[in-house]
């Protein structure tokens, strides 16, 4: 009895010894263990960042690893890679070998072949590893790029910024454009009163129309500004840009203005006799005429804010 | 949010480089020399005109161009000139040596007084009729060409060759006080003035003389 169970107990043993060293020669052999392992020797101008038991890289996978790194007679850093033979087929002889190091992470060696079919790598020349650190690069040179667009975003910022500010000098002056339309609008019955040819009446509401079709365009540019001081520069100042139909908007605005200015020139001058609509219509003038400076001023302003509308110059005076 | 505002503003700047704008350094130039030419002409703290100028042929000089370095150089002279000051060469005779640009020297002869040596066809449209004058001896037509130009700057520029060639009388001055007032160039004014006043006194019209350096006494208090 007490036999039966000394073997049960070998075999017990036995069995999970073996099983216990089929695993790890499993194991092993699955890590290439086994296989057999190509070293592969590498010139590099410089050992900075790079170390032993670096990973190899191709397309994504680590197809091996740095195993050691030693400085020749002549200076040139000689880099050993090892590489099992699973994953040696990627080593071609037109391979060429990348130090990446990237702006996040640890330093490691690309591998980059083109023909996969390609004849092996030959020992001799050594193949030289470059040095890539595309996104430093990258960054150094877009660094006085930013600041250009910086400069650029700025300069948008301030010549549109008037614009877009709904304190700013722009939509005060369509406020107070509006101002004077709608009070002129409602004195509809003062005008009845003082003009009795009703086509001049006609004439002035289809004044007033257009000019508050141009009022809500303008309105609609400058609720725009904020979304394009965004866009390029051409886009702002361009032939086509914002702010040149922003002028061209307050100049048609003056224009018609003026029509209506000279409407009220006429009006005043029949209204003479009718002492309290004659008030009315000399503050609606004076207004007007406020309103006409201002809108002026503004165009010009913008006009002379536009940088570069014409070509920049270095001439003699 | 604000790396995509960012990515997009760098990619369509980048795209608008293909536009081939005025280079960095023409565009910083030309923008440094306008103020320059409105600082002085309004009087503002020398050294920071100065400081502009600086500035304007240090952008110039990154594009090595000659003929544009030149021209800052007589600009600059020509202000000189128009706030009736003596012209100071500066850089212009080594810029001049190192490349000849015969726009340049013709203008550099208008402007230190050698008008009978000037070549007219090569000096800009608006100042041939006062060379003629000026080799002419002719204070009327000094006067007409003077008061001809349209563009204030050289109005007052020609003014001031003008009274460098002793070819003065009230039109002219009283033109060139009327060009610098309206257009704010306190420093341009100011001289003008105390050039009328003087021109008044020497005529023997202390009164007008009087009234005229009253008002300058205003305007530099």
């Amino acid at each position: 009895m007490s036999r039966r169970i000394e073997f049960a107990v070998g075999l017990f043993v036995t069995v999970t010894t073996l099983l216990i060293i089929a695993s790890i020669g499993y194991v092993a052999y699955m890590k290439g263990a086994f296989s057999r392992v190509y070293t592969y020797t590498l010139a590099s101008k410089t050992g900075e960042s790079l170390t032993e038991g670096m990973p190899v890289v191709f397309g994504g996978f680590n197809i091996g690893r740095v195993s050691s790194t030693e400085l020749d007679e002549q200076g040139t850093v000689l880099v050993q890679i090892a590489i099992p033979e699973r994953h040696n087929r990627v080593i071609r002889s037109d391979s060429r070998f990348v130090l990446e190091k990237p702006l996040i992470g640890s330093p490691r060696l690309l591998v980059l072949t083109t023909d996969l079919k390609g004849p092996p790598l030959p020992p001799k020349p050594l193949p030289e590893i470059t040095v890539s650190s595309d996104i430093n690069e990258i960054i150094k040179r877009a660094e006085p790029i930013v600041a250009k667009a910086d400069q650029i975003m700025a300069n948008v910022a301030r010549v549109t910024g008037n614009l877009a500010d709904p304190e700013g000098d722009v939509n005060r002056i369509l406020r107070e454009a509006e101002t004077v339309t709608s009070r002129f609008a409602q004195k509809e019955s003062i005008l009845e009163m003082v003009v009795s040819d009703p086509k001049s009446l006609q004439s002035i509401h289809a004044s007033l129309t257009k000019l508050k079709d141009i009022s809500a365009h303008v309105d609609s540019v400058l609720a725009n500004i904020d979304t394009i001081t965004g866009k390029a520069d051409q886009q702002i100042y361009g032939q086509d840009g914002v702010l040149p139909l922003v002028r061209d908007i307050l100049r048609d605005l003056v224009a018609k203005l003026r029509k209506l200015d000279v409407t009220l020139d006429n009006l005043n001058k029949i209204s003479g006799e009718t002492a309290d609509a004659a008030k009315d219509l000399k503050v609606l003038r004076s207004e007007l005429d406020a309103t006409v400076t201002a809108i002026g001023k503004l165009a010009d302003e913008i006009d002379r804010k536009i940088p570069f509308k014409d070509k920049p110059e270095i001439k003699l005076p | 949010m604000k790396k995509t505002f960012c990515l997009l503003l760098l990619t369509l700047f980048i795209g608008g480089c293909g536009s081939r704008p005025a280079p960095a350094w023409f565009a910083a130039g030309h923008q440094q020399l306008e103020t320059f030419k409105e600082d002085f002409l309004t009087g503002g703290a020398p050294s920071i005109a100065e400081t502009h100028f600086n500035k304007a042929v240090a952008e110039i000089k990154k594009g090595g161009d000659l003929d544009l370095l030149g021209k800052a150089w007589l600009t600059r002279m020509a202000l000189q000139v128009a706030a009736l000051e003596d012209p100071e060469e500066g850089e212009y005779g080594s810029i001049a040596a190192a490349q000849a640009v015969p726009a340049n020297d013709q203008f550099h002869l208008l402007l230190t007084g050698d008008a009978s040596q000037a070549d007219g066809a090569l000096l800009p449209a608006q100042y041939r009729p006062l060379l003629r004058a000026l080799q002419s001896r002719s204070l009327s037509d000094a006067e007409t060409s003077v008061a001809q130009i349209e563009d204030p700057l050289s109005r007052l520029i020609a003014a001031g060759l003008a009274v460098r060639a002793h070819l003065e009388n009230v039109a002219i001055l009283q033109g060139a006080v009327e060009t610098a007032s309206r257009n704010g160039w306190k420093r341009a004014l100011l001289a003008w003035l105390k050039r009328l006043a003087a021109f008044y006194e020497a005529a023997g019209q202390a009164a007008n003389a009087a009234a005229i350096r009253q008002k300058i006494g205003v305007i530099e208090n």
